[in-house]
């Protein structure tokens, strides 16, 4: 609240409903002290990949809570800016995605699935990404070098 | 009821994701997971080895970086060219070979001279198409036996205006002693560039070296570059910051 400053008025929180505040402090209060984290930390792209998706034990068994609470409380990180918090919100959610397949994932989180079926098909039949044909490439490649060396054996 | 998560807090979550098979897969939940998962996976090209697909692959505005590393695309042509030299492929190659020693090689010069010109007008005409790209990688320290005039056309790749105008770093890799050469380039946005030479032990670095190569006619930019980084293996070790 660095906006704000001190003051001895109460501060609104019109998006934050108590008892997730009392979760989010509940939070804060068990991390106080704690340096907090650099803000560059996730400034590219690959940086971010690096990242573990590891969430402590307090943290694990903190966030242990039904899908709305866990919604609730990484949209009061994201307003009240408590970006560790955040982070152990948004992991989880990761976590959750984590072996999944789109539809179990449309059902965990009640998304709707936004493709015509014609859309859906052409989707899946494209190659993943570029990845893909680099990894094509090298099947084709070893290939060849077998029969390279079937011609010089003979 | 759940509430719903903005799209910001979706791509921070997708971003603890591997961008492997886990995002290649969510790309099918819906179209904000679709687009999250393209970026992610089209962030970073590496053009080792083009093939016809790269071009229709590519979906130009989600790169950010582009990596070539032109021995492996010049490894990767002369890999039939070695399978020519296993096979005699026909009878007329082989009376061919008879009168005319020299043909077989200029025969597979020509096969790379050719393939090698597609697949510049492959990367060329790919390239066009990324107007978004903040990184320009060209490694090609691997090899210093390999012709360097293909480390000359792809460093020409900046000539292209749509590309090089949002380049915000630029990193060349080569081997110092070769003829490459840079021309006259315009890099409006550039923030960095790196420099990295490779020094064959048996080759000698002398002030004459350093010197040509700093007097480079390069840049035309209306930032200065903040530091040239010369990265040289033993025994000789020079590091401009």
């Amino acid at each position: 609240m660095k906006n704000v400053g001190e003051s001895d008025q109460p501060i609104p929180l019109p998006n934050v409903s108590s008892s997730v505040l009392k979760k989010v402090l509940e939070y804060c209060e068990h991390h106080r002290g704690e340096p907090l984290p650099a803000p560059d930390a996730d400034t590219s792209q690959d940086d971010t990949r690096k990242r573990t998706t590891d969430i402590s034990e307090w943290d694990q068994k903190f966030i242990t809570v039904d899908q709305e609470m866990l919604f609730e409380i990484i949209l009061a990180a994201n307003y009240l800016d408590i970006k560790s918090l955040l982070d152990v919100g948004c992991k989880t959610v990761a976590n959750m995605i984590k072996g999944k397949t789109p539809e179990e994932i449309r059902k965990l989180f009640n998304i709707v699935n936004d493709f015509t079926p014609e859309e859906e098909v052409r989707l899946l039949a494209l190659p993943h990404s570029y990845h893909q044909l680099i990894l094509s490439f090298w099947h084709h490649q070893a290939q060849i070098k077998k029969e390279n060396e079937w011609a010089e054996d003979r | 009821m759940v509430p719903e998560l903005p799209l910001e807090i979706w791509w921070k979550i997708l971003e603890y994701l591997p961008a492997d098979a886990s995002l290649i897969k969510l790309r099918t939940v819906n179209r904000t997971f679709l687009e999250i998962a393209r970026s992610s996976l089209y962030q970073k090209l590496t053009i080792k080895e083009p093939d016809l697909q790269t071009e229709k692959l590519l979906r130009g505005h989600y790169v950010r970086s582009v990596h070539i590393q032109p021995w492996d695309i010049h490894f990767f042509l002369s890999v039939p060219l070695r399978r020519l030299h296993g096979r005699i492929s026909s009878f007329s190659n082989y009376v061919r070979l008879l009168i005319a020693p020299g043909y077989s090689v200029r025969k597979d010069i020509a096969f790379l001279q050719k393939h090698l010109k597609e697949v510049m007008e492959l990367i060329t005409d790919t390239v066009k198409r990324l107007q978004h790209v903040r990184e320009y990688t060209l490694n090609a320290e691997m090899d210093l036996d390999c012709d360097i005039s293909v480390f000359n056309r792809f460093s020409s790749l900046l000539d292209i205006s749509t590309f090089s105008r949002t380049l915000a770093k630029v990193t060349l890799a080569t081997s110092a002693g070769t003829s490459a050469c840079l021309g006259r380039v315009h890099l409006p946005v550039l923030e960095e560039f790196n420099l990295h030479l490779l020094f064959r032990p048996s080759v000698g670095f002398s002030d004459s070296t350093l010197n040509e190569l700093v007097g480079w006619n390069f840049w035309e930019s209306s930032h200065l570059w903040r530091f040239i980084k010369l990265r040289c293996v033993q025994p000789q070790s020079i590091h401009i910051l």
